[in-house]
């Protein structure tokens, strides 16, 4: 029997410095073609450079940026990237870059939230749960 | 309650991964998540007591530590066997920590609801 599995993706690393954002999206994408949800897909550490938009791949590279971009906007999946995390990494949001006469490079398809927003999704849910969501770290 | 096991096993201050770990930890208490942060392998060297971070000019990773109780993170372990490995002793370790050895670390594994690792 079928069983469709709920997931939280928490994604670390930067789009150029490692595979994991192109892992994890991969994971998506498989998970979806095969029935189940991914819930919301969370970046954090270097993780929020998935987000920035001024990184400029090589030419003929892939662009990671315009992939998770595609996915979620086929699957209505929500791409929430740490406020905090990204401040200190120079990835800012449209109200931080205009407090701080900066300018905003975080997409607008990306959300800025809190990290208690990612644990607040995973405190829904308890392992009693049959709809019990799944931690799944790059 | 969900329970949220933070393995940390990295060296503070050469990179971002103890901080990290230590903010997530007090973000998911911060909503009710029922926390465990444990420190492994290289993460120890981030409870010596004696560390100065003014040399580096970064908030001290022990100080953090220390408060982790007052964020009602009384949870907090590192791994009996991996202290051996780095030749340090618990008593330059400072004492929010209790030791566990790898069957217990296995045990908390088996019961979180998830695992993130810094």
């Amino acid at each position: 029997m079928f069983v469709m599995n709920k997931f939280l993706i928490f994604v670390t690393r930067s789009p150029f410095d490692s595979l994991n954002g192109l892992t994890a999206l991969s994971f998506c994408e498989a998970a979806i073609e095969l029935g189940h949800e991914i819930e919301q897909v969370f970046f954090y550490q270097q993780g929020v450079q998935q987000a920035n938009v001024d990184i400029q791949p090589a030419t003929g590279e892939k662009n990671l940026l315009a992939q998770w971009l595609a996915f979620s906007e086929q699957t209505k999946t929500p791409l929430n990237v740490c406020v905090t995390a990204s401040i200190k990494r120079g990835v800012l949001s449209e109200p931080d870059a205009t407090a701080m006469r900066l300018h905003c490079n975080v997409h607008c398809a990306f959300n800025p939230v809190g990290m208690a927003d990612y644990f607040s999704a995973l405190n829904t849910s308890s392992s009693c749960d049959p709809d019990a969501l799944i931690c799944m770290q790059f | 309650m969900t329970k949220l096991l933070i393995i940390s096993t990295q060296a503070p201050y050469v990179t971002s991964a103890a901080q990290d770990a230590l903010e997530a930890a007090l973000a998911a208490s911060n909503v009710g998540v029922e926390v465990t942060f444990v420190f492994a392998q290289q993460g120890l060297y981030q409870l010596l007591d004696g560390q100065d971070s003014t040399c580096v000019q970064r908030k001290s990773i022990a100080k953090q530590i220390n408060v982790l109780p007052l964020y009602d993170i009384d949870a907090v372990y590192y791994i009996a066997e991996d202290m051996i490995d780095l030749a340090l002793s618990s008593q330059a370790l400072t004492s929010t920590a209790e030791s566990i050895d790898t069957n217990k670390f296995n045990q908390l594994c088996a019961v979180s609801n998830a695992i993130l690792r810094f």
